[in-house]
């Protein structure tokens, strides 16, 4: 039963793919890319695999140390290739960066499910879902902001994305690290923490406020001067 | 260790945060958000350091993921100086050339620093990533020295963040000194005293960098 | 200059892409934890002290009889920091010296191991040379009454061995006690060896002591599974391993007495006496009392170097083997059967103890290339009609001495078996064949019975008896007759009393009966020859379905691209009393806990599949995108 992984991925994609025409462009970008995102997965689980073997099944050390910079990196390179040959739009790129991650994150749920079928419970799918799913989503969105730069500010372009990336990789190895040790919840509360503040600034509503509170300070500064 | 470690992620916490925070107060120019992110990244770091002293006593090689931090940081710093500010600073004109050549000072102390290292350790494995986190640092050490010595041309831009480009140049000071320190038998002491430094420095960066770029608007 | 500045930037920034993956594989070697310290401290106290310098600290003191006030704790630091290699005990010569190789050892601690009973003793030195050895992985203390520490034996290969002085005597940390001694047991990395070099029979009263004589002899593996039926007895397989392939037996065969008398024969008319050229191996070493049993051998055996002669490191062993053979052994004369001729590749006995099974038997092995490859392993299976138990696929290392009070044994092999029922295009089994006896029977029509390996014995055999007798030949085969080589066999048989006198009478053509059963006798060894099967029933078939049991040894040969074993040796103890622990990782286990990444099967079909996907999905959207831009462009 080694194969059930593309198997899983085919039964996905398959379903997505079916979606497609029916969608409007901008839906039609978001499923491509969750798409998208559980192909790199797939690809990624190989190549872990392979790195595993190089560094002796030290599976602590790859999980903490190895594997955040390949599936970073991975991830990576189709938001890279869009903001280079479709659109460098910020809001674009942001949008499908986490459709990558979630993507992504979909099917490595569904891969350790399989290979570990009879552990699994409800908890921990609630667990995974969120912190594995924020986890990705947020780091390929940061790194997508940095390549949404591609175009625009080349000088920026280069050395952002790979701070970025440093950001991303160092944050995706935190979450391992966390979720592998006895604190589990707090490596799952830490992607939340992240998000949600996130989620409100990005609100319509929200950012108004934080417009009116601007044009305040400013007001009392000028006063005060 | 893992004290000294809780500090500096604390400190670069609190200058995270405070830069943060001061993004609702008024929209930051870019050049801000990048050396805001750099201590943001110089902190998830430090916290991954921390956290891994904290759960495993150790850390797991020579090489860990929480030496990204340093690395991340010096670049954002370094996109920020290069991509934003050094072309508003220095038109590239024969004028400059000695304030280019005096700062090449600044990247030539932290080679040398890393030559010490590679002495005193041999060149072996570590010597490759603490070889990149020296060229990251160099690089932006060097922007930090010219931006604190080149004499100010446009409306007094670069003489407002005299006192950040001086942090600047100092933090990337402490950093290798900190890669130096690893290998050189000292008193606990200094250590201490380091990482002190390097905590009040990651603190005070950003409220510095933003106090003199308020005087761009006023 | 500022294209220079950019070029800079750009330049920066590859070094940092090429530097990111790079790096941590380079760096990644030190993550390997190992012993990198090690301190004493004395007293009631001690422990404690230790434990909040950060060190682990073994489980009993070094002073055995000592009251806690005075004993001396040994605490080591357990990491991935710099490993010692070695520890030597020597007198306080300072804060370091250099030993006659020139590598250089530091003082550990300066307080003298035997402090608890008036000191004198000296000092534990350590270094880091790599030339001292493979950097350690665990530190424990053996204790042995004073008697019994007379024979201790280190078994050096395979990572075990004991804290020595600078001679390289082991030392006893409690030299000033009369009644007991104490050592430091000091186990190194690398304790896995893939392939199997000396194998051996031995025999003990019980399992036990079957074992105890095994780690006399300096086998520090052995298989569990009682090989012959005997009630009194315990007769089991021991063996050493090795990193070297070119070192490795490659076919293990067992031969009847009959057959051993007949085979060495054709080796003497093949004109190559073999036990001129062959030093007997460690193989062939068997006790005294085995020697004197074994009346029934004409030569005269070497005798064997005593369990205290082998207390040395392997080199150590074979320089003595050099040095004591010359004068023990009189090699003029080949030993009878110690050395045989199968398929044109020498098998050299493995012991002088008989198998008593249904047809009583010796074991061969070669490290002969021809024979096969290497041998990884070796199983012994249990068989009875209604299940089938496996014993002998976990071998357990060994080290230890009669009357230490701890010891460690570990089990080895578990992931070799795993491969092995995973992976069966990586190991081939064969079971060990029993050759009983000729058969008159023309070439092909062996072959419609016997193996593909048979044939080649076959042909490999026929031209070895007709090959001319050499004049070499020793006394006791001068008196066979001479003539014609086809009768040289059966008259050397009969002379022998071993087969029956119809089976003496066929002239040798083929090994009729290779039989890959080594049957449990119900009889002892004398009687069994009587047993052996008729002509209608040549395989015994009979002998063995009257059996309850059958014990089956097979092994398992290494195919090309041996995989490293997986097994992760990490060393150190378990929380019980003073036993190191060799902790195999159990890699499902560790999947199930870690679930931070996701990891593939070997499968490159994902690789294939994802690839291919997101190439898909790229070149299809620039085709689409381009189009619509031009339509957008013409409309």
């Amino acid at each position: 039963m080694d194969n059930l992984s593309y198997i899983a991925y085919i039964c996905i994609v398959v379903s997505l793919g079916l979606l497609v025409p029916l969608l409007d462009r901008k839906m039609l970008r978001v499923v491509v890319f969750i798409i998208v995102g559980a192909s790199s997965c797939l690809i990624v689980s190989e190549l872990n695999n392979i790195l595993l073997h190089l560094y002796d099944d030290d599976l602590y050390y790859v999980t903490t140390t190895i594997t955040p910079i390949t599936e970073e990196i991975i991830k990576a390179v189709p938001i890279l290739y869009y903001a280079i040959v479709f659109s460098d739009d910020p809001k674009q790129i942001t949008a499908c960066s986490f459709a990558v991650g979630v993507g992504f994150a979909m099917l490595e749920n569904i891969i350790i499910l399989i290979q570990d079928i009879d552990s699994v419970t409800i908890m921990w799918a609630v667990i995974r879902g969120f912190g594995s799913g924020l986890v990705h989503g947020i780091c390929t969105m940061m790194i997508g902001m940095g390549i949404s730069f591609v175009k625009k500010r080349k000088k920026l372009f280069i050395s952002g994305v790979f701070s970025l990336l440093s950001y991303a990789i160092i944050f995706h190895a935190t979450y391992n690290l966390l979720v592998q040790s006895e604190y589990r919840y707090f490596g799952i509360a830490m992607p939340l923490l992240n998000y949600i503040p996130f989620l409100i600034v990005n609100r319509k509503d929200v950012s108004k406020f934080f417009d009116k509170f601007r044009a305040r300070s400013a007001e009392k500064e000028e006063v005060s001067e | 260790m893992i004290a000294l470690n809780i500090l500096l992620t604390v400190c670069a916490a609190i200058g995270y945060g405070f830069g943060i925070f001061s993004f609702f107060r008024g929209k930051p120019p870019l050049y801000v958000s990048l050396i805001v992110y750099g201590v943001g990244c110089a902190m998830v770091g430090r916290l991954f350091e921390t956290l891994q002293l904290f759960i495993n006593g150790e850390f797991t090689g020579d090489f860990q993921v929480g030496m990204f931090g340093i690395i991340g940081s010096f670049m954002f710093f370094f996109s920020a100086n290069y991509g934003q500010m050094d072309s508003l600073v220095d038109d590239g004109s024969a004028k400059y050339r000695k304030y280019r050549i005096i700062a090449l000072l600044a990247p030539l102390a932290a080679v040398l620093m890393y030559v010490g290292y590679v002495i005193i350790e041999g060149f072996g494995k570590s010597t490759i990533i603490r070889g990149a986190e020296t060229l990251l640092v160099s690089s932006a050490a060097y922007f930090h020295l010219k931006h604190l010595i080149i004499p100010d041309v446009e409306n007094g831009i670069i003489s407002c963040i005299r006192s950040y480009n001086l942090l600047g140049l100092f933090y990337a000071f402490l950093c290798t000194a900190e890669i130096l320190l690893q290998v050189i038998p000292l008193p606990n002491f200094v250590l201490i005293i380091l990482y002190v430094l390097l905590s009040a420095v990651t603190l005070l960066i950003v409220p510095v960098l933003w106090r003199g770029v308020k005087k761009w608007t006023t | 200059m500022k294209n220079r500045s950019r070029a800079m930037a750009v330049l920066l920034t590859a070094a940092m892409t090429a530097g990111m993956l790079p790096a941590p594989c380079a760096v990644h070697a030190a993550h390997k934890r190992f012993i990198t310290g090690i301190a004493l401290a004395k007293g009631a106290d001690g422990r404690n002290d230790l434990e909040k310098e950060g060190y682990s600290v073994t489980g009993v003191g070094l002073n055995v009889n000592v009251e806690s006030e005075k004993q001396i704790y040994l605490g080591y630091a357990y990491n991935n920091g710099a490993p010692i290699t070695n520890i030597l005990l020597s007198p306080n010569v300072g804060e370091s010296f250099e030993d006659a190789q020139g590598i250089h050892y530091d003082l550990a601690s300066p307080i003298d191991v035997d402090a608890g009973n008036g000191g004198g003793t000296g000092c534990l030195y350590v270094t880091r040379d790599e030339r001292a050895g493979a950097p350690l992985v665990g530190l424990d203390i053996l204790r042995a009454d004073s008697e019994a520490g007379e024979e201790l034996y280190a078994i050096p290969n395979d990572g075990a061995d004991y804290v020595r002085h600078e001679d390289g005597t082991p030392a006893d940390m409690e030299a000033h006690s009369d009644s007991v001694k104490s050592y430091i047991a000091q186990i190194r990395d690398g304790l896995v060896a893939p392939y199997i070099s000396e194998m051996t029979i031995v025999e003990g009263a019980d399992r036990v002591s079957a074992i105890y004589q095994a780690a006399t002899l300096g086998y520090n593996y052995y298989i569990e599974g009682d090989l012959d039926d005997a009630e009194d007895s315990y007769t089991l397989v021991a063996y050493k391993r090795t990193v070297d392939p070119d070192d490795a037996i490659t076919a293990v065969a067992a031969v009847s007495a009959d057959m051993i008398r007949l085979t060495e024969t054709e080796q003497v008319i093949d004109g190559e006496p073999p036990a001129v050229t062959e030093a007997p191996t460690e193989g062939e070493e068997i006790t005294e009392e085995e020697v004197s049993e074994e009346t029934e051998e004409p030569t005269e055996a070497p005798e064997e170097e005593t369990p205290a002669d082998r207390e040395d490191s392997g080199e150590a062993e074979e320089t003595e083997e050099e040095e004591t053979l010359p004068e023990e052994t009189e090699p003029t004369v080949p030993l009878t059967g110690d050395v045989i001729g199968i398929s044109g590749t020498e098998y050299h006995r493995v012991s002088r103890k008989e198998l008593r099974t249904a047809t009583p038997c010796y074991l061969y092995t070669t490290k002969d290339r021809k024979a096969g490859n290497p041998i990884a392993a070796l199983q012994v299976e249990e068989l009875t009609e209604e299940r089938n138990v496996f014993f002998g696929i976990w071998a357990y290392g060994y080290f230890s001495a009669k009357g230490t009070s701890s010891a460690y044994s570990f089990r080895l092999n578990e992931d070799l078996y795993q491969t092995f029922e995973e992976d069966r295009t990586v190991y081939t089994s064969l079971p060990v064949r029993l050759l009983t006896k000729m058969k008159r029977q023309e070439p092909t029509e062996a072959t419609e019975e016997t193996t593909e390996e048979t044939e080649e014995l076959t042909e490999e055999l026929t031209e070895e008896e007709t090959a001319e007798p050499a004049e070499e030949m020793p006394p006791e085969e001068t008196e066979a007759p001479t003539a014609a080589p086809q009768e040289t066999a059966p008259a050397e048989a009969s002379q022998e009393d071993a087969p029956s006198e119809e089976q003496s009478a066929i002239q040798p053509a083929a090994f009729g009966f290779i039989k890959p059963i080594l049957a449990r006798a119900e009889d002892d060894a004398p009687d069994a020859p009587e047993d052996e099967p008729s002509e209608e029933n040549p395989m015994g078939a009979e002998a063995e379905e009257e059996e309850d049991t059958t014990i089956r040894l097979t092994y398992l040969t290494a195919k090309e691209g041996l995989p490293e074993m997986r097994a992760q040796f990490s060393g150190l103890r378990e929380a019980t009393y003073d036993t190191p622990l060799i902790d195999q990782v159990d890699l499902e286990e560790q999947e199930r806990e870690y679930e931070a990444s996701v990891f593939g099967t070997n499968n490159l079909i994902n690789i294939l599949l994802g690839g291919g996907m997101i190439a898909a999905i790229a070149i299809g959207g620039t085709v689409l995108f381009r189009r619509r831009k031009k339509r957008d462009k013409t409309g």
